[in-house]
């Protein structure tokens, strides 16, 4: 009879101590910073690069400051923490187009950005220089995310085709196209918005009327092609 | 022996631990109470049997008793209109198979709108309704529930509801004041007659200087009220007719001249346009994001106010009073049309001045077309539907029609193939296929029509019947409202009008304004 007891005791504490709080997990590594090149892939690509141009600029801008967003993993600290890069051996920039500003990851934030000042000199009209720079490890973050670590600026003073450039909108690219729509509209980027994209088309298109009747010939772009919208 | 207590105890080592320790126990103090053994024998077996009795077939065996049912009639239609603010009474009947106290049952009154369902508006918790509609004007259900708290069954009546304003639908007047400035006046389907509608809903301010046309428009994002003037415009809400917007602020680069001479959708309202200074700017309310409108498009041509949008995209067809052709506007890009065979004439070639353009029967435009002689008129159809294989549908001389030369006011019938026309006192009715007109109807001599209007929307969403004719008249400074009825023939029924409303200022423009359908 006892044993019976004791069984049914037994099973009867089974159930009392069968479940157990787990512990919560904690992230206790030294914290690590990588460059935040992504914000909702799939959905949207992955930024991996930035292109600075002057010559979309006014003409009274020979100095300006590009950005390159940082995060961190681990906590956010009630003090400010240096964070450290350098230029990549890959780089081809010549160092008169570029200073690197000291970057930190400010008090009670989790995120930062590299600001990198990019100079006008007169190489940029004919040249793109290139730019890489990565993260380093520092006394206060360890390194991140692998792949993003590393980042490329272009810099140059000539016009290149803009990554949202809509050819829906706007057909083939062309840099005289490009000029075209930044004089006439002031646009230098683009979106997918119809109603926006068709002003700034249509816009061009009668800038284009105008050159035209002014000119007595078409506008032609750097290869010879006339200059036209869809 | 005895257990240590490891860190990490797993729940078996745990087990083994407690009921080992129990036995040392129980070995150390000898059974002298049975009494308390049994105690944890009938709790341990109770507890057994706990798990065993949770567990019982379902023999099926249960009462079935009939519910109450409960049936709601009543004397209210199911569609109710009403003013916002007005008390809404409904008195329902209740037939209920049980004949339970109707003190006893459970009532709720709850509104939601057509548009959005998701979220209810409660008006009442009693029997009988009797409540302040303080929603938006719109279109919306009630829904009554009645529960029987013997059972817990509900029972339902639905109920439409359109909350209009007085301000909802009638007739809009443009007025000129004596003082040279416009207001707006309304007949609404009450026909209750108002006046200064704008200056009452904009602090005393008055329409822009010269402003000669209302555009009550049904669309997309629902309805637009635009004042056009000579060298601005405003928007309006139409609720309330308050002022929100205007014209410069509706483009990415506003036009360098300012003159708007039509403003107006497609069918469907899902593209917008503006004439303004003979040239077109659309834009998109379909695709989300900005619904600014863009550039013009140029090019070779000088574009009627007078334009014919079709039901599809941005699909129109315009008339370039230049080249005195037909365009086709499509894609926010303008291009000539094709000549097919077919077609009752080419639309590239049309060499001839458009005087007036409005929708006509069998879904086809009618466009009254004047010689550069300025001695012979004639109506050309189109068809705008887009995908149309013979845009130039139809065309037909008009070898008799007195005073039409004179004539500034026309209107044109979206049934019957006819078109009005008014001059001085007297208003025409063209007959279309026969080429003549005949007089329809004529005010008393010294009478002058200021403006004529069918009861017409270019709107998908508002059947056109196009039966009702509003004339404006002016005389001895004083302004009048007359409303027709028009029979199968086109005249005006027993040849005369049906209302007369009087007491307006020199009347300029009228537009009816339907109710909103959200």
């Amino acid at each position: 009879m006892k044993t019976y007891i004791h069984v049914a005791i037994g099973l009867l504490c089974t159930l009392n101590f069968a479940c157990k709080k787990d512990e919560l997990l904690s992230f206790n590594e030294k914290p690590k910073i990588y460059i935040y090149k992504n914000t909702l892939a799939p959905v949207s690509p992955v930024k991996d690069s930035v292109t600075y141009s002057f010559a979309i600029k006014p003409a009274t801008i020979a100095i300006d400051t590009v950005f390159v967003p940082l995060r961190i993993i681990g906590k956010a600290e009630n003090r400010d923490r240096k964070v450290n890069y350098e230029v990549m051996s890959t780089s081809t920039a010549i160092p008169e187009s570029y200073t690197l500003l000291p970057a930190t990851i400010k008090a009670n934030s989790f995120e930062g950005r590299l600001a990198i000042l990019v100079k006008k000199v007169p190489a940029l009209k004919t040249k793109e220089e290139k730019l890489w720079l990565k993260v380093t490890a520092s006394a206060d973050f360890d390194l991140g995310v692998a792949d993003q670590l590393s980042y490329l600026v272009k810099i140059n003073d000539f016009l290149s085709k803009p990554p949202t450039w809509p050819d829906n909108f706007f057909g083939a690219y062309s840099n005289i196209k490009y000029d075209l729509i930044i004089k006439t509209t002031g646009y230098v980027a683009f979106n997918t918005q119809i109603n926006e994209m068709r002003f700034v088309a249509q816009a061009c298109k009668n800038a284009l009327q105008i050159y035209e009747a002014q000119n007595g010939s078409p506008l032609l772009d750097e290869l010879g092609n006339r200059v036209v919208f869809p | 022996m005895k257990f240590t207590n490891a860190k990490s105890r797993s729940s078996i080592t745990q087990l083994a631990n407690c009921s080992f320790n129990m036995q040392l126990k129980t070995n150390n103090e000898p059974i002298n109470n049975h009494k308390k053994m049994k105690k944890y024998l009938i709790l341990l077996t109770s507890l057994l049997a706990m798990l065993v009795i949770s567990c019982s077939k379902d023999k099926g065996n249960y009462n079935l008793v009939p519910i109450n049912e409960i049936k709601i009639t009543g004397t209210v239609p199911d569609l109710i209109n009403i003013y916002q603010f007005e008390t809404l009474k409904i008195e329902p009947v209740l037939e209920q198979s049980k004949k339970l106290d109707e003190n006893k049952l459970i009532y709720s009154w709850t509104t939601f709108l057509v548009a959005n369902p998701d979220k209810g508006y409660v008006l009442g918790n009693s029997k009988n309704l009797n409540a302040r509609i303080e929603v938006k004007p719109g279109k919306y259900f009630i829904l009554y529930t009645v529960k029987d708290p013997e059972t817990g069954v509900s029972f339902f009546k639905q109920y439409r509801m359109d909350v209009g304003t007085k301000l909802s639908e009638g007739w809009m007047a443009l007025v000129d004041q004596p003082n040279g400035k416009q207001e707006i006046s309304m007949v609404n389907t009450a026909e209750e007659i108002m006046h200064n509608l704008y200056e009452n809903a904009n602090s005393g301010k008055s329409l822009p200087e010269n402003t000669y046309a209302i555009k009550a428009l049904n669309g997309y994002n629902g309805q637009l009220l635009f004042m056009l003037a000579k060298a601005d415009a405003v928007e309006l809400d139409y609720i309330g007719m308050k002022q929100f917007g205007e014209f410069k602020s509706w483009f990415y680069t506003p036009p360098a001249t300012i003159n708007p001479q039509n403003y107006f959708f497609t069918n469907s309202g899902t593209t917008g346009f503006i004439i303004n200074d003979n040239e077109i700017y659309s834009t998109t309310y379909t695709s989300g994001g900005s619904t600014l409108f863009g550039s013009p498009v140029r090019g070779d041509w000088k574009l009627s106010p007078f334009t014919f949008p079709s039901f599809f995209s941005d699909n129109i067809l315009v008339y370039d009073t230049k080249n005195q052709r037909f365009l086709k506007f499509a894609s926010a890009a303008i291009a000539p049309l094709g000549n097919p065979s077919g077609s009752a004439f080419d639309p590239n070639k049309v060499g001839k001045q458009l005087i007036f353009g409005a929708p006509g029967w069998d879904e086809k435009y009618n466009c009254l077309l004047k010689n550069n002689n300025d001695d012979q008129y004639f109506i050309y159809r189109v068809d705008a539907n887009y995908g149309a294989p013979i845009i130039a549908a139809e065309q037909y001389k008009v070898d008799d029609a007195p005073e039409l030369n004179q004539a500034k006011l026309f209107t044109s019938s979206g049934q019957l193939p006819h078109l009005y026309y008014a001059v001085g006192n007297k208003i025409y009715i063209l007959d279309i296929p026969a080429g003549k007109a005949r007089l329809a109807y004529t005010f008393p001599v010294g009478t002058e029509i200021t403006a004529i209007e069918l009861k017409q929307s270019y709107s998908v969403f508002y059947p056109d019947d196009s039966r009702e004719l509003v004339a404006a008249t002016y005389v001895a400074g004083q302004g009048s409202l007359y409303k027709f009825a028009i029979g199968n023939t086109g005249d005006f029924t027993n040849n005369t009008y049906a209302k007369v409303y009087t007491g307006f200022s020199r009347i300029k423009d009228l537009e009816f304004k339907n109710a909103s359908f959200y």
